[in-house]
């Protein structure tokens, strides 16, 4: 029978399952894509590979048994989770928390920082090809790991702050080796950064490619870096300052386009504010204690409330309601990588499989907040 | 007469022992240059400095099951790595090393080795479609449009050369680069050279099809174990010939710079500098999309070389009066 | 909302002036104000919730959720809406209350797109049915788990030395 060259031909629509392991370094999250040839016509993620109950935990443990586990929401960058924590509970108890402290307390949250962003660049790097700019972002977060390490006592999951302040004192050796890292990085940031920005395939892998729009991004409860990409200059340090922000001098970097390269590019240049945050807050540390005093037992009395903070990845939010005894009654975790992900339908409709490595890439997700 | 094909013998078993020689050499050379452009150190357990890494690859691919998917088309699965092999030495055997030190010398030696590199991309066409997978076949295609692509720009930057020559024996092109390597006039060849070979060898920036193996398999995946081995080293061979080929077409081949060292050894280290950029853009830069891939190759390095062939046979008409 | 690169500085807001919108946005609704720890909560009917929140929506600018979640006090379940509104810079709770038994509310899905998720997860973990919701699936547990976790109810087994008081 001759072929019919006037009928088109009968495509189906292809599924293609995208983890949940993966090549990159994002962490368990699965999600099916629908191509029609080489265009993704939808997408539909599939979250709770990490759930870890969390929240139901809260209730069955007392505030400062609970602290350790907020670390291992965002394992990248946990000293931001206890932060939101430790400040909330403040609140609720009134707790004057010492100046020593609040800058101690800024200080290493910028460096988790830096950290955090550096992972993005390296896997920004990797996603798109070049191997190089990976490890030389894992180098200079040995440098930062060291440093925490020094402070905390481990690399990842800290548990170093208190209701109250830090659990302990800065040690000896910190302020030189920080300042050594404050005097290196920015330079080798520039090199890097012009190793992949100033890069002309790097540039027209990502200009123009999984653009969000800003109403939408609102819409759907975006913050952070994906957030400020998109135009909107939202950072709740500046906006709704805690914890001493509004005695430090930085800016926020933004984008206008909503695409891949303005939410690389807002991360890179949060990497060297944050760096003047660090170098402000060590010229001026003030001394002092290191802890207010706190009750031994933490009975925050009853009522409820919502604080919030700015992680690395966006806006963290604990709501904790609280009935007077030493445990808290609901306690429910928002995580900023549970939002953000909502925009990746809306992100990838309509580009080809190289971007979607791209784009899931730019939103920078960390697995353990997205489940809980 | 069999003093002739013991002579013959000879000369195969030499060539086919440098050039397996030469690809250890090159995979070892790969992961330190790689290690170091990283800030690592690359292997060095095995052996002083970790020479002994390759061989102890290649051993284990050596010790490896063989295993032989059930739906494969038996035939065209198994001769698949022997025709990307088989085409990849062919082409070294056009290589001339000095004046009297080629393999074969023959009047059409730089048209005969394009041919044969082009025959690797049958056999990953083959590759590709017999292994019963929808994702080799695409992995397979794909990389055989990029081959293709690429070849067009790849002949012609060498145009202008022939042309300034009058022959296609790779002999005479070196022959007549006595005084002024080839790279000086035909510099917008040498680099539409070197982009397309990046292009042909699957390197990066243009190894969509071995990176879309972090979603998409590749077309070598259903092989394994020596199979497996035959596409790794077939890909090292050419990594080899096409240095050795711009080495011999631009570079000016045996001819010595400067320092009086015999010519084959001038030859290796020429290609062994070319082999080093190669894998120093590998290390450097993202790779492109596919669509861009293809883009590049068609609007920007077609028309490049053809500029350059025009412009070779204007500045030959007016200093020469015409193609000699 | 500010204009695009129009960076939003030290945004507080007048508790009174909020009260005011709300006491002349929600007429005909009611609506009880509580106060905790210097934050507003607006605890309203749950008849009335939906048109509640989409009047301070338009009227109020509260275009960003910052959280959907639930609470279960045994007798009734609470659910919560945390807003924040960009131009104004108002930050509101509010709050509902709903049936142990059988929770049912309408979805805000065609307000926030952002609650399509918040909202699945209570449904997963509360058993919380929302009337609307154009995809309401499982998010975070696995299929076959017909309990809901967050509730007084599932009680937490504790072994040995861990947890609380013990």
């Amino acid at each position: 029978m001759p072929f019919d060259l006037t009928k088109d031909i009968d495509t189906e629509v292809m599924e293609i399952n995208f983890g949940p392991h993966h090549p990159s370094t994002h962490g368990v999250f699965r999600f099916v894509a629908k191509l029609d040839g080489e265009v993704v016509v939808d997408i539909e993620p599939y979250i709770g590979y990490l759930h870890s109950g969390i929240e139901k935990i809260a209730e069955t443990r007392r505030y400062l048994q609970f602290l350790p586990l907020v670390n291992r929401l965002d394992y990248t960058a946990s000293l931001t989770y206890e932060l939101c924590l430790c400040l909330a509970l403040e609140k609720m108890m009134e707790i004057e928390v010492p100046e020593r402290a609040q800058y101690i307390r800024i200080m290493l949250t910028e460096l988790q920082r830096i950290a955090t962003h550096l992972i993005f660049f390296g896997t920004t790097g990797l996603e798109a090809g070049a191997y190089t700019p990976f490890l030389y972002a894992f180098r200079e977060r040995e440098v930062i790991l060291r440093l925490i390490e020094m402070t905390c006592g481990s690399r990842m999951t800290t548990n170093y702050f208190r209701v109250g302040g830090c659990k302990w004192d800065l040690p000896g050796g910190f302020e030189d080796l920080c300042r050594k890292f404050i005097k290196k990085f920015p330079k080798r940031l520039d090199e890097y950064d012009w190793l992949l920005s100033g890069n002309e395939i790097f540039r027209d892998r990502t200009i123009g490619v999984g653009r969000l729009d800003a109403d939408l991004a609102i819409n759907l409860g975006v913050s952070g870096p994906t957030l400020r990409g998109s135009g909107v200059r939202f950072d709740i340090r500046k906006a709704e300052p805690y914890s001493g922000y509004d005695r430090f001098d930085f800016d926020v970097p933004y984008g206008l386009n909503g695409d891949v390269y303005d939410r690389f590019m807002v991360r890179v240049k949060e990497m060297r504010q944050s760096l003047r945050i660090i170098e402000q807050a060590l010229d001026g540390m003030p001394g002092g204690d290191h802890i207010a005093k706190v009750p031994k037992v933490l009975k925050p009395p009853p009522g409820e409330l919502y604080y919030r903070n700015e992680g690395t990845r966006g806006e963290i939010g604990f709501y904790i309601v609280s009935d007077g005894s030493t445990m808290p009654y609901r306690l429910k975790i928002r995580g900023p990588s549970f939002s953000n992900l909502m925009s990746l339908r809306h992100m990838m409709v309509g580009h080809s499989i190289p971007d979607i490595v791209l784009i899931f890439g730019s939103i920078d997700i960390c697995v353990g907040e997205v489940d809980r | 007469m069999i003093v002739q094909v013991l002579i013959v013998l000879l000369k195969l078993v030499i060539a086919i022992a440098f050039i397996m020689a030469s690809a250890l050499v090159l995979i070892y050379m790969l992961r330190k240059v790689m290690g170091h452009m990283q800030s690592r150190v690359g292997p060095n357990r095995v052996g002083p400095f970790g020479i002994l890494q390759t061989v102890a690859d290649a051993s284990k691919l050596l010790f490896k099951e063989d295993i032989v998917p059930a739906k494969v088309d038996s035939w065209s699965w198994r001769i698949a790595p022997s025709v990307v092999l088989m085409a990849s030495m062919a082409s070294f055997s056009f290589i001339p090393f000095a004046k009297n030190l080629t393999m074969v010398n023959s009047n059409i030696s730089l048209f005969f080795i394009f041919a044969m590199s082009s025959l690797t991309s049958v056999g990953v066409i083959m590759a590709g479609w017999s292994s019963n997978n929808k994702y080799s076949l695409i992995g397979g295609l794909r990389s055989a449009a990029q081959v293709l692509s690429y070849e067009v720009p790849l002949v012609l930057s060498t145009i202008g050369v022939v042309m300034m020559t009058g022959s296609l024996n790779l002999v005479d092109i070196v022959e007549k680069q006595k005084h002024l390597f080839n790279i000086f006039p035909q510099f917008l060849g040498f680099l539409i050279f070197m982009t397309a070979a990046l292009a042909e060898l699957n390197h990066t920036p243009f190894d969509i099809s071995e990176a879309e193996s972090e979603l998409v398999s590749g077309f070598n995946t259903e092989y394994s174990a020596m199979r497996f081995a035959m596409f790794f080293l077939a890909e090292f061979f050419n990594v080899f010939v096409i240095a050795a080929l711009g080495a011999v077409v631009f570079l000016g081949g045996w001819n010595p710079v400067f320092i009086p060292i015999p010519g084959f050894i001038w030859l290796i280290i020429k290609s062994y500098v070319l082999i080093f950029v190669i894998m120093w853009i590998r290390s450097t830069f993202p790779r492109f999309r596919a669509d861009q891939l293809l883009n590049i190759g068609w609007k920007l390095l077609l028309p490049a070389s053809l500029i350059n062939i025009f412009g070779t046979g204007i500045v030959m008409l007016i200093t020469r009066g015409g193609i000699s | 909302m500010l204009k695009p690169g129009e960076l939003y500085l030290n945004r507080r807001f007048d508790r009174d002036d909020l009260l005011r919108k709300i006491e002349s946005s929600l007429i005909g609704i009611d609506y009880a104000i509580q106060e905790n720890f210097g934050e507003v909560f607006l605890v309203a009917d749950k008849e009335k919730l939906y048109e509640t929140l989409s009047i301070l929506k338009e009227k109020l600018g509260f275009n960003y959720l910052k959280s959907l979640t639930a609470a279960d006090y045994v007798d009734h379940l609470e659910i919560i809406y945390c807003l924040y509104s960009f131009s104004n810079a108002y930050s509101l709770t509010v709050k509902s209350i709903l049936d142990a038994d059988s929770p049912e509310v309408q979805s805000v899905f065609s307000l926030w797109h952002g609650a399509d998720w918040h909202e699945r997860e209570a449904f997963d973990l509360f058993g919380i049915k929302f009337i609307g919701h154009p995809n309401l699936k499982k998010l975070v547990l696995w299929d076959g788990f017909d309990e809901h976790p967050l509730r007084k109810s599932f009680v937490l087994e504790l072994s040995g030395e861990e947890g609380g008081d013990s």
